[in-house]
C-alpha cells in the first residue's frame, strides 16, 4: 500500500513567517472570525459595527471590521461575543464562528503586487464589493488591512498547507522573474542603443558586399 | 551554390560563435541566430520531411508562419519537441533532429512512399483500412504518424509562471500600426502591455524599407519604443496572443530561453489587434522543393540575418511588394529573375536599373529538382536554371484573434483577401490585420485604432520614404495541372486533394478542412487557407466570399503545455486538504493515503499493511479505539425554516427530531440515486448540523445552498459551512465512555443522560466541546468536537489516558473493515450511479413521508419499482477461503452466456470473526439470503452464499455494551 506522507510534506500552521526581498508572509492567530447570514444591517446596529464591508483589495483599518462575501454574508472580525453567538437570532440573522475554520496569512512588501498577480484574476486597480477570490485555486477572502503595501487572506484551515506551499514555490519566482524582467529589459536597451549607433549610418546598405 | 552568408550585417553578434547538430551534422552560427537561419546559412537545404508523402522540406518563412522547418530540440536548458525552426533561438551545443524523418532529413527511409502518392489521395486511410479491421493497421500507422518525438527522460526542472494583469489597451503586434497605437494610448493617459512574438519590437520594419517622420525606420521604432518605456507601458517581446476567450480575456505564451514559457492572462478594456499580414504561396508544380521560399521571408533573412538565399534567384509576384526582396537581393550580388504573373506591371525603374530581369505576363509552369529547385519550368514551356524560388503571392492579414473574438469578415477586391468587417466591442483592427498594407496606411490606422481607444483624435506619424504599392492581380491555384501543385504545405495537401474533394462533394469549406486536413493543426491555416478556398471556390462555380472560410480557434500558434498546466503540477495539481491532527499523526507513524481530497492516515505501525490494519481492527473491537473523524462534514443549517428545509433534502422526516438528538439519513438526488448519507445533529430548534461524507462536503454545500435560494425563504434559512472549524476526535468500542470519563469532558455521559444519536455540550480546559453518540463501528461510539485549533491537545489527552485501557490508534482501512464487518454502506463504494434507498432496504420513509423531498419524483417511477433491481446484500464464503475480489460478479448461465446480476462493492478478510466479510449489490439479493451464486473473476469462478448485510452483532448489543 503506498504511502504518500513524503510526498506532500506536513506544514506546521504555527506561526510560520515566510521572507524574501520585499515581501513578508507570516500567518497571523487568535483573530475572532464569525460568518454572518441574513440581514446584516441589523447585526450592524446590534453590534454598533456600522463602518464600511470591505470587498475585494478593498481597504480595512483597526481590529474590529467587517469583510463582506455576499449581498447577504459577511465575516465579522474581532466582533464583540455578544454580537456574535452562534445560531440563529430573531432580528434576522444568523451567526456561525468561524476562528478555527479560517486561517488568516498577512502579506506586506513592495513585491506584493507580483504575488496577487500570480495567485489570483482579481483585478488590482478597482476594489470589488466581495472580497471572495480564487486565491492559489482555493477561494478566499482577500483586503488590504492598514495600509496598501499590506493583504489580509482568509483560507479554509484545510487548505492553508496548499496555499502557503503554493507561496513557498512562488514568491522566489515571482521576486526572481521581477528582478530578472528588470535585468533583460536594461540588456535589451543597452543592446538596442548599441545596435542603433551602429546601424545608423546606411541601415538599407549593411547587407551590401 | 546554396544560401551563403555575408560577412557583415545583420543582427547577429559575430563575435559570439556557437554550433549545434542537425541531425548528426555540425551547424555553426552565431548569437542573435535562430535554428532556421543557421541552417539556411550553412547551406542545409532540406530541414525535414513532409507529414503524408515524405517529400523533402527547406526553410518556407521567417516566423510562426513556417509550416515545414520543425524539429527536436535537446540538450538545452529548455528542450522541445517539433519547435518551429524558426523562431526558435539557436543554442551552442544543442542537439537537433528533424522530425517525421528516419533517420535524418536528408536520407529518409521512408521518402519512397512519394511514389506511391497517387494511391495515396486524401481520405485514403478512412477508404482503405477498413478490413479486417483498423487495429491491424493502427500500430504501423501511428508509429509513422505524427511530427516529433518526446522525450520520456524530461524532467521539468520548474513550473511555468502564469501571471494576470489587467490593462486599459492590449496592443498586439508591435509593427508600425501597433507601434503607433501603443504610443498615442499611452500618451492619451491609458495603461498599455504591448505584445510582439518577434524578440525584437518593428514587426515588417526591421527588414522593409522605411522612413518615418523623416527618419529611418529603426531610428524611430528606438523613440517609440523609448516614449513607452517612459510612459509606463509593459512591453513583452517574444510573446504570442494565441487566444481571446470570453470577456476580452487575451493569452499570452511570453517565450523564455532557459525557463518554462510564461503564461499571461491579461483583461484589458480594450484590444488594438494589430497582428500583420502573412505572405501567400502560389501554386505551380512541385512548389514544395527545398530552396523555395517566401519572398517576404527571404528578405528578412538577408537583411536580419546577412543570409542570401541563392546566387540564381527567380522570384515569382502576382504584385508590386516582390520588388523590395527582388532588388535587395540584386544588390546583394544574386541574379534576379521576377517572373511577374502580371501581363502590364508597373515596374519602378529603379528595378530595373539594380539588375532585375522581369518577365511580365508569365508564371512557372513547374519546378524542377530532385531534392532541391535546380530549375524552373515557365508557362511558355522555358527552361531557367536557378538554385531559390521566391515567391510572393498577396498579403492574407492574419485575423485569427479577431475572428476569435467573433468578428465578421468581408472580402476586398483590392486586397484579394478577408479583411476584418468593422470592429467588435471593446476591440479594433489596425494595420496590416485591418488590410492597411501600406505603411503610410498602416500608420495611419495605428492612430485611428488608438483615437478610438482613448477617445482622443490624435495625428498619425507619417510615412516619408518611397513606398512601393500593391497592385495585386488574383493568381489563385488551378485544378486539373498536370504535376502536384501543393496548398498546405504542413498537411500535404496538393490541389488534386481539394478537386477530389469537390467531386465527392465536400464543397463546404468545413467539410473540405475535415476531408483533406487543409488548414488543420499547428498551422491553421497560416499559409494556406485562402488558396484552398480559392480553389474550392473555381472547382465549385462559387465566389470565395461564397465558399467562406472555416472557424478559427485558439490557439495561434502552438503553446507548450508547461504553460497552461502553470504551478497546478506534482503536488499542487489539485488543492489536497489536510486534517488538523495530521502533525499528530505522522509523529505516531501514520501512512497517509489521499481519500476523497484529504491526507487521511490509511494505518499506523511499521508492520505491513495487512498486519497492521487486523491489529487495529481487532483491537479496537476488544478496548478502544481512537479514530480522526475530522473531515466529516459539518455545515450548518440555521434559520426558522431549517427543519422544513432538511425535510426537504433528506429522504427521511427530520423536523421530528427533538433538540440534542441526532437520525441517519440519506439524501437523494433529483434522480432517486443515493448521494450522500450521515447524520443529521439538531442543536436547537433553529439549528442544524448535516455530518456529511468528508469527501462530499463540497458537493453536499452547493446542493443545500441551491435549493436554499431556488425553493425557499432566503431570509429565512441560511447554509454555512464550518467543516473545518471543528475537529472531530472519535472514541469508540467498549472501554470508550471509561476513557473519555478519565479524561473529564464537563458532562455526564451517562446512557441516561446522553443516548446513542444524542449529542451534548461539554468543556476540556475551557473549550467548549461537544460530544455526539454516533457509530460506524457498530461499538459503542461517542464523537468529540472541538475547535480545531486546539484539538492536538485533546488528541494528546485521549492518546495518554488510552493507555490504560488498551487504547489503538485506527486509520482508515480498519474503521472500512469494521463497518463492514456490520453491513454499514459507504456512498460511491457500497452503491453506485443507479442505487435508490429502496435497493439499501430502506423503504419506509417513500411510503410515509408525507412532505415532499429531492428525489420523490424518480422513486415512483416504473424503473425505480423493478423487481429485479440490484440491492444491498452480504456474502459468505465456505470455511478457509479467500475474501472474494472486490468488483467481482455475481453471475448465472442463461441461453449459454454468462450474465452478470451484480458485484461484490467490499471484501475483507474480518481479524474479529476469523474469515471473509464481502457486501454486494446482486439481483433480488434481499429475497435471495441463503442461497449460493456464482461468482466470477477474471475468468475463474467460485461459489458465496448470498446473507444479510450485518455479519457482526447483529441484534445491535454492543452500541450499549
Amino acid at each position: 500500500m503506498l504511502d504518500l506522507s513524503p510526498r506532500w510534506p506536513s506544514v506546521s500552521l504555527a506561526q510560520p513567517v515566510l521572507a524574501a526581498p520585499g515581501l513578508e508572509i507570516k500567518m497571523l492567530a487568535d483573530i475572532s472570525q464569525h460568518l454572518v447570514s441574513g440581514d446584516l444591517s441589523n447585526w450592524s446596529r446590534l453590534a454598533g459595527m456600522s463602518g464600511d464591508r470591505v470587498g475585494a483589495l478593498g481597504l480595512a483599518t483597526g481590529s474590529i471590521y467587517i469583510v463582506r462575501i455576499a449581498s447577504d454574508r459577511m465575516l465579522a472580525i474581532n466582533a464583540s461575543a455578544d454580537a456574535v453567538a452562534a445560531g440563529w437570532h430573531p432580528d434576522g440573522f444568523a451567526v456561525t464562528d468561524m476562528s478555527a475554520a479560517l486561517c488568516v496569512i498577512e502579506m506586506q512588501g513592495e513585491n506584493l503586487p507580483q504575488i496577487i498577480r500570480r495567485a489570483t484574476p482579481i483585478d488590482p486597480r478597482e476594489n470589488s464589493p466581495s472580497a471572495s477570490c480564487q486565491f492559489a485555486q482555493v477561494t478566499a477572502a482577500i483586503y488590504h488591512h492598514g495600509d496598501r503595501d499590506t493583504v489580509r487572506l482568509h483560507i479554509d484551515r484545510s487548505l492553508a498547507p496548499h496555499v502557503w506551499k503554493w507561496l513557498e514555490l512562488n514568491v522566489s519566482t515571482a521576486v526572481s522573474a521581477e528582478h530578472k524582467g528588470r535585468q533583460v529589459e536594461r540588456q535589451l536597451k543597452q543592446a538596442q542603443e548599441k545596435r542603433y549607433m551602429a546601424e545608423a549610418p546606411g541601415r538599407n546598405d549593411s547587407t551590401q558586399k | 551554390m546554396t544560401a551563403r552568408r555575408h560577412s557583415e550585417g545583420g543582427e547577429i553578434d559575430r563575435t559570439k560563435r556557437l554550433s549545434f547538430t542537425f541531425d548528426g551534422r555540425t551547424v555553426d552560427g552565431y548569437a542573435g541566430d535562430t535554428i532556421a537561419s543557421a541552417l539556411l546559412a550553412s547551406g542545409i537545404r532540406i530541414v525535414g520531411r513532409s507529414f503524408k508523402y515524405h517529400r523533402p522540406r527547406g526553410i518556407w518563412g521567417f516566423g510562426i508562419e513556417e509550416p515545414n522547418a520543425f524539429v527536436d530540440v535537446t540538450n538545452v536548458p529548455k528542450p522541445g519537441p517539433n519547435v518551429r525552426a524558426t523562431t526558435e533561438a539557436a543554442w551552442d551545443g544543442a542537439l537537433i533532429k528533424s522530425v517525421n524523418a528516419k533517420p535524418t532529413a536528408e536520407n529518409d527511409r521512408h521518402a519512397f512512399i512519394d511514389r506511391f502518392a497517387r494511391f495515396l489521395p486524401a481520405a485514403f486511410y478512412y477508404k482503405t483500412f477498413m478490413l479486417p479491421n483498423w487495429r491491424v493497421f493502427e500500430p504501423h500507422i501511428r508509429d509513422m504518424a505524427g511530427l516529433g518525438i518526446l522525450d520520456k527522460d524530461w524532467d521539468s526542472s520548474g513550473f511555468a509562471d502564469q501571471i494576470h494583469h489587467h490593462c486599459d489597451v492590449l496592443v498586439v503586434g508591435a509593427g508600425p500600426a501597433g507601434l503607433t497605437a501603443a504610443l498615442k494610448v499611452a500618451e492619451a493617459g491609458k495603461s498599455v502591455l504591448l505584445c510582439d512574438q518577434g524578440w525584437r519590437l518593428g514587426g515588417s520594419l526591421l527588414h522593409r524599407d522605411g522612413e518615418i517622420d523623416g527618419e529611418p525606420a529603426a531610428r524611430w521604432i528606438e523613440k517609440t519604443v523609448a516614449r513607452l518605456r517612459a510612459r509606463g507601458a509593459t512591453i513583452l517581446p517574444s510573446t504570442t496572443a494565441f487566444g481571446i476567450y470570453d470577456h476580452h480575456l487575451v493569452a499570452l505564451n511570453q517565450q523564455q530561453a532557459e525557463r518554462p514559457d510564461v503564461l499571461w492572462y491579461v483583461r484589458p478594456d480594450r484590444i488594438v489587434l494589430a497582428t500583420g499580414a502573412i505572405e501567400r504561396p502560389l501554386a505551380f508544380g512541385n512548389n514544395d522543393l527545398p530552396g523555395i521560399m517566401s519572398a517576404d521571408a527571404a528578405l528578412a533573412y538577408l537583411r536580419r540575418h546577412a543570409i542570401v538565399p541563392g546566387s540564381r534567384v527567380a522570384v515569382m509576384t502576382n504584385n508590386d511588394t516582390a520588388y523590395e526582396p527582388a532588388t535587395a537581393l540584386a544588390r546583394a550580388g544574386a541574379r534576379v529573375t521576377v517572373v511577374d504573373c502580371r501581363a502590364e506591371p508597373r515596374i519602378d525603374a529603379q528595378h530595373r536599373q539594380d539588375g532585375v530581369d522581369v518577365l511580365a505576363g508569365r508564371h512557372i509552369a513547374s519546378a524542377i529538382g530532385r531534392s532541391a529547385v535546380e530549375a524552373i519550368r515557365l508557362d511558355d514551356g522555358r527552361r531557367l536554371d536557378v538554385d531559390s524560388v521566391l515567391v510572393a503571392g498577396g498579403w492574407t492579414p492574419t485575423v485569427h484573434l479577431y475572428c476569435q473574438a467573433k468578428g465578421r469578415l468581408t472580402w476586398s477586391e483590392v486586397l484579394l483577401a478577408f479583411v476584418p468587417d468593422g470592429d467588435v466591442p471593446g476591440l479594433v483592427a489596425a494595420g496590416a490585420a485591418n488590410g492597411s498594407i501600406g505603411l503610410s496606411e498602416a500608420l495611419a490606422s495605428g492612430a485611428d485604432a488608438a483615437s478610438a481607444c482613448s477617445g482622443i483624435s490624435m495625428p498619425a506619424p507619417k510615412s516619408t520614404g518611397h513606398e512601393l504599392g500593391l497592385a495585386i492581380a488574383a493568381t489563385w491555384p488551378r485544378p486539373r495541372g498536370k504535376e502536384r501543385a501543393w496548398i498546405d504545405y504542413q498537411n500535404d495537401v496538393t490541389t488534386k486533394d481539394v478537386e477530389l474533394a469537390a467531386r465527392e462533394n465536400y464543397v463546404s469549406i468545413e467539410h473540405l478542412k475535415r476531408y483533406t486536413t487543409l488548414g488543420m493543426a499547428t498551422d491553421q491555416g497560416k499559409t494556406s487557407n485562402l488558396n484552398g478556398i480559392a480553389l474550392m471556390a473555381e472547382l465549385s462555380g462559387r465566389t470565395i466570399p461564397e465558399v467562406g472560410t472555416t472557424s478559427y480557434r485558439p490557439p495561434f500558434t502552438p503553446v507548450p503545455f508547461t504553460s497552461f498546466a502553470g504551478g497546478s503540477v506534482g503536488v499542487m495539481m489539485n488543492p489536497l486538504r489536510r486534517s488538523p491532527l495530521e502533525i499528530c499523526h505522522r509523529a505516531d507513524g501514520a501512512s497517509l493515503l489521499e481519500y476523497g481530497g484529504w491526507l487521511r492516515p490509511a494505518y499506523y505501525g511499521a508492520g505491513s499493511p495487512e498486519e497492521e490494519i487486523a491489529r487495529e481492527a481487532r483491537q479496537a473491537r476488544q478496548s478502544v479505539a481512537l479514530f480522526d473523524g475530522s473531515t466529516l462534514g459539518k455545515i450548518e443549517v440555521i434559520g426558522p425554516q431549517a427543519a422544513a428545509f432538511l425535510d426537504f433534502i433528506y429522504y427521511n422526516t427530520m423536523s421530528t427530531m427533538k433538540p440534542g438528538r441526532c437520525r441517519y439519513g440519506f439524501i437523494l438526488t433529483e434522480a432517486g440515486v443515493v448521494y450522500d448519507d450521515g447524520v443529521l445533529v439538531r442543536l436547537d430548534e433553529n439549528r442544524f448540523i448535516v455530518s456529511c461524507s468528508s469527501s462530499h462536503v463540497a458537493g453536499v454545500h452547493a446542493m443545500l445552498e441551491e435549493w436554499r435560494q431556488d425553493r425557499f425563504d432566503r431570509s429565512q434559512v441560511f447554509i454555512h459551512n464550518a467543516t473545518t472549524q471543528t475537529a472531530t476526535l472519535t472514541v469508540s468500542g467498549p472501554n470508550a465512555r471509561m476513557l473519555l470519563q478519565s479524561v473529564g469532558l464537563g458532562c455526564s455521559l451517562e446512557d441516561a443522560s446522553l443516548p446513542h444519536m444524542a449529542t451534548a455540550d461539554g468543556m476540556f480546559e475551557g473549550v467548549p466541546v461537544r460530544i455526539t453518540r454516533v457509530s460506524f463501528t457498530g461499538d459503542r461510539s461517542y464523537e468529540v468536537s472541538i475547535r480545531s485549533d486546539r484539538a492536538e491537545i485533546l488528541w494528546d489527552r485521549l492518546k495518554q489516558a488510552g493507555k490504560s485501557f488498551q487504547a489503538v490508534l485506527i486509520g482508515l482501512e480498519a474503521l472500512m473493515i469494521l463497518r463492514a464487518e456490520k453491513g454499514y454502506i459507504v456512498i460511491g463504494k457500497d452503491t453506485d450511479g443507479t442505487t435508490r434507498p429502496g435497493d439499501l432496504g430502506v423503504g419506509s420513509p417513500l411510503a410515509k413521508k408525507k412532505a415532499d423531498f429531492v428525489g420523490r419524483r424518480s422513486l415512483l417511477t416504473e424503473d425505480a419499482s423493478r423487481d429485479d433491481r440490484r440491492e444491498f446484500v452480504g456474502l459468505a464464503v465456505a470455511p478457509g477461503e479467500n475474501p472474494l475480489p472486490t468488483g467481482a460478479h455475481g453471475v448465472v448461465r442463461e441461453n449459454g452466456r454468462v450474465r452478470s446480476i451484480g458485484y461484490v462493492t467490499s471484501s475483507y478478510f474480518s481479524p474479529t470473526l476469523g474469515k471473509p466479510i464481502a457486501l454486494a449489490l446482486i439481483e433480488r439479493g434481499r429475497r435471495r439470503i441463503g442461497e449460493t451464486i456464482l461468482i466470477q473473476h477474471l475468468g475463474a469462478q467460485r461459489r458465496a452464499t448470498i446473507a444479510a448485510p450485518c455479519a457482526y452483532d447483529s441484534e445491535g448489543l454492543r452500541l450499549n455494551a
